[in-house]
């Protein structure tokens, strides 16, 4: 099923959340509304799901305007951040519920639940648990009861807040990559809500990032890390160094060292966002970079992270991979030559429409 | 914008809720209150003045605030202690001390009035051998803040006792390294985050205690002007047929009530933002 | 100073709890077992035994209705007027006993503003079984409504909130999980509005008339007593209570001991 959201607000009480929200999931898609807390992202989905109410908009499911229908009737899946799971309830007992409680016409024999329930935990590898409760269940299989509990109404959409967020580092990884996997088995139209940038680009066919309640910008994965919309997204995804710049004559400039040319013609300050990894060191070179002067290094695993203050006062995080010393050994204090491979660059003035983007 | 009912929920219920818990607290509570303070007045604001501004009357009044705010700041003091200690120290019989913390809750209050009296009468238990030295407690005023402050303790130490068991213990060890000495370490780390508790506990005992009336009947001796409480006027005066008069006091002790409630209330909320 | 602390601790609740609770069986067994029995048994002290029972029988599920109701509406819901509402259900708790019967008197009794109204239809409110419930209905409103709204605020409305999603309608919900995630918070609350029913003095006495063996309940029945100076009679009756309020401490402490966990959230 898709889903779509058109001309969405709401506000609580005076304050506004949502700002006309327009957003697509064709069928099938994986999509992560993805942006810091009190960006607006956990309200739209539990919009979709039927448990807030927009001010303004619409939600289709399909062609159907679902606005007017409450949660019951929606037939969304949704797992909570905190599972949500029914504490008093054995785990068969909580993934059978949303079966026991439909109509007497529409429900289905008591055995046939029961089938349905041992499928649905072996699904989630969980068969043997069937008997326990969820307190005495790790996060992580919690986690796995509450999706098995939410897929058993054969939901036409799978709405995930946070579904992460309180497993630790390794299991959050591994979860990851199962649930993307069953996922795209089953081939349910599925939004996830989360802040955690890897996730969102590992897991989502698209991602929507959003900020002060608005869709900054919603595009696939590689689109939103290679050309993010504003400086917003670039400094969300991190690793992002900005820098000050000035446009002039078509010329770009960081302090008077000549970058290259620019399309925008117009004479204006405007910010460079360059990532730490878009940067290259090089022992120093005259006339083909930023010229600087390395203030420190620290050792960080795979890579090196070199701090440099650039002559025009700005101070860059760079990125150096092992291999591209090329035998030479860095000092703090010597000279070097920063080249930037890939950076965007935005005008502080006319809202946050990139100027431009540069790759090599 | 859409009216408080029609507004959509996620969950079902709300007007239906809303509507009962309205109407039944208007029916039980509200109505009749209402009913008094309107009675109150009917013969006039001067005659409400009047009945309220009689000596008898504003004695009564002034025992019952008085001797109950006593009692709710000898309660703080004792009620605070016996809270550490049940909270902080373990000892045999601890549990059950601290379930005997309740019994005011639970002893109807009728006969917490009889058996206090039997205990500080000149010949009872306790009263024997204080009537020697002078003291006497039966048919004084001190019987009346004697049994408001057994009244009132359960309201102290309830409030406390939550606050201390989540306070830090952590907090204090860091105090003791920084080199606080131990009353320091109460002063300056513990006392912050007492106080609201204390003064809501306080507030409590307070409202309690101003409007009870079984415990202290029997031990007060009820001697106009001297030990007659406020509550027991209203008897008094409602056996009497003076319906207005007795609705006068009471719309003078709510509005006692109200007025100290809501000066505590403030202090505290002062409380709290000073340690914001 | 521990020591020092846990003396004056221990001191003061001997003092002020242990002695009277000692007191209260001591003078009822002052002249031996059989003119204790004989004084529970008498007729007057059995009919107040019954009418007291009969008040919280009708009192408690009424409280255990109205307070779901309340919690669900303040627990589940936010709307402009809330916190006026929370502290209008916290209001009998400020208000004197006496007052709480004194405004049914003045509302229903003969000269009361309903008064004529209830008289043609001959309807006997004050002075009678219903002015007493009523009274006691206002003193003991606020107990079950707030151990719930307390402990379903700390819940919070994560597990309705899935069960609206996963088809459920509003009596399933409420019957299938808040119910049994609340139960013993509502025992509890039911226990809390009993003991107060049927120890209630100030308000009950107002609105009762002390009829004897008529609207008598068990606490008037020991003013009863005690002002006619048969002390003894007063104490036996009055260790019933007593004794009442020792299962209520015992209950009290076993249910909060369950709903401690009820109250561990995840």
């Amino acid at each position: 099923m898709q889903v779509a959201v058109q001309g969405l607000s709401k506000a609580f009480g005076e304050t506004a959340v949502l700002h006309d929200i327009n957003l697509l999931v064709p069928e099938g898609q994986f999509c992560a509304l993805l942006g810091p807390s009190g960006s607006g992202k956990t309200t739209l989905l539990r919009i979709i799901a039927g448990l807030e109410f927009a001010d303004l908009g619409r939600v289709l499911f399909d062609s159907t305007d679902v606005a007017d229908r409450s949660a019951r009737d929606r037939q969304v899946g949704f797992v909570f951040q905190h599972y949500a799971l029914f504490r008093h309830m054995t785990i068969a007992d909580n993934v059978a519920f949303g079966l026991q409680v439909r109509e007497r016409k529409l429900r289905p024999a008591a055995p046939v639940i029961k089938r349905r329930v041992a499928e649905l935990l072996e699904l989630v590898q969980l068969a043997d648990y069937g008997a326990r409760y969820p307190d005495q269940l790790s996060g992580g299989q919690r986690q796995r009861v509450a999706l098995a509990r939410a897929l058993a109404i054969e939901p036409r959409v799978l709405l995930l807040d946070e579904p992460f967020g309180a497993l630790d580092a390794r299991v959050r990884k591994d979860m990851r990559t199962w649930l993307r996997g069953l996922q795209t088995k089953l081939g349910l139209t599925s939004i996830l809500v989360t802040h955690d940038q890897d996730e969102a680009l590992e897991l989502a066919d698209s991602v929507a990032v959003m900020e002060h309640g608005h869709i900054i910008q919603c595009a696939s994965p590689q689109a939103i890390y290679d050309q993010p919309a504003t400086p917003a997204v670039y400094e969300f995804l991190g690793g992002a160094n900005r820098l000050t710049c000035r446009v002039s004559n078509g010329q770009l400039f960081v302090g008077d060292a000549l970058l290259g040319s620019l399309a925008a013609a117009d004479d204006a300050a405007a910010d460079l966002y360059v990532r730490a990894h878009d940067v290259e060191l090089l022992p120093t070179a005259p006339g083909t970079g930023l010229q600087g002067e390395l203030l420190r290094l620290t050792w960080g695993g795979g890579m090196t992270h070199a701090q440099v203050r650039l002559q025009s006062g700005d101070t860059l995080e760079v990125d150096v991979p092992p291999w591209s010393s090329q035998g030479h050994s860095w000092l703090v204090g010597q000279a070097v030559t920063v080249r930037l491979r890939r950076y965007g660059v935005f005008g502080s003035l006319a809202g946050a429409h990139p100027a431009a983007f540069v790759g090599i | 914008m859409a009216s408080l009912a029609q507004q959509r929920r996620t969950l079902p219920g709300f007007g239906l809720g809303l509507g009962v818990t309205i109407t039944y607290l208007s029916l039980i509570v509200l109505l009749p209150l209402a009913t008094m303070l309107l009675r109150s007045l009917g013969n006039g604001p001067a005659f409400w003045w009047q009945a309220v501004s009689s000596a008898r009357v504003l004695a009564a009044l002034r025992l019952s605030f008085g001797a109950s705010m006593a009692a709710a700041a000898v309660d703080v003091i004792f009620g605070l202690i016996i809270a550490w200690v049940l909270v902080r120290y373990r000892f045999i019989g601890r549990r059950w001390f601290d379930a005997l913390i309740d019994l005011p809750f639970a002893l109807p209050t009728a006969v917490a009035g009889i058996t206090l009296s039997a205990l500080y009468a000149g010949n009872g238990w306790l009263g024997q051998y204080l009537e020697p030295w002078g003291i006497k407690v039966a048919f004084t005023r001190v019987g009346v803040f004697v049994a408001l402050v057994f009244v009132a303790l359960p309201f102290i130490v309830r409030t406390v006792q939550p606050v201390l068991q989540d306070l830090d213990k952590e907090c204090e060890e860091a105090a003791a390294t920084l080199g606080a000495s131990r009353w320091q370490t109460f002063r300056q780390v513990l006392w912050p985050s007492l106080a609201p508790a204390l003064l809501t506990g306080f507030t409590m005992a307070l409202a309690r205690a101003v409007g009870e009336y079984g415990s202290v009947i029997f031990i007060a001796g009820n001697l106009p002007r001297v030990s007659e409480i406020a509550p027991l006027l209203i008897t008094i005066k409602l056996e009497q047929y003076d319906y207005v008069g007795a609705a006068a006091i009471g719309s003078a002790m709510l509005l006692l009530s109200f007025v100290l409630l809501l000066v505590l209330n403030l202090l505290q909320r002062r409380m709290l933002r000073v340690q914001r | 100073m521990r020591a020092l602390l846990i003396g004056v601790a221990l001191a003061f609740i001997g003092l002020f709890l242990l002695l009277p609770l000692f007191v209260v069986f001591t003078e009822a067994l002052r002249h031996g077992v059989l003119p204790y029995l004989a004084a529970i048994r008498e007729p007057d002290a059995v009919s107040a035994l019954l009418l007291s029972l009969k008040i919280v029988a009708i009192v408690v599920p009424i409280n255990v209705t109205f307070g779901i109701f309340a919690a669900w509406t303040i627990a589940k819901f936010r709307f402009p007027g809330r916190s006026v509402l929370v502290s209008l259900i916290d209001l009998p708790f400020a208000v004197s006993p006496v007052i709480s019967g004194l405004v049914y008197v003045l509302l229903l009794g003969s000269r009361g503003v309903l008064g004529p109204l209830l008289q043609d239809w001959d309807i006997q409110i004050i002075f009678a079984l219903p002015g007493m419930v009523l009274a006691t209905l206002f003193v003991t409103f606020p107990f079950v409504a707030r151990e719930l709204i307390a402990l379903m605020e700390q819940q919070g409305n994560d597990e309705e909130y899935a069960a609206r999603t996963l088809g459920a309608g509003g009596l399933q919900i409420f019957l299938r999980v808040t119910l049994p995630n609340i139960k013993w918070a509502l025992l509890y609350g039911a226990l809390l509005s009993a003991a107060r029913a049927l120890g209630e003095f100030g308000a009950v006495s107002v609105v009762s008339g002390h009829v004897r063996g008529y609207t008598n309940t068990l606490p008037l029945q020991v003013e009863i007593l005690y002002n006619e100076y048969q002390f003894q009679a007063a104490f036996a009756v009055a260790s019933l209570l007593a004794l009442f309020a020792l299962v209520t401490l015992v209950l009290k402490t076993v249910l909060e001991h369950r709903f401690g966990r009820e109250l561990k959230t995840h």
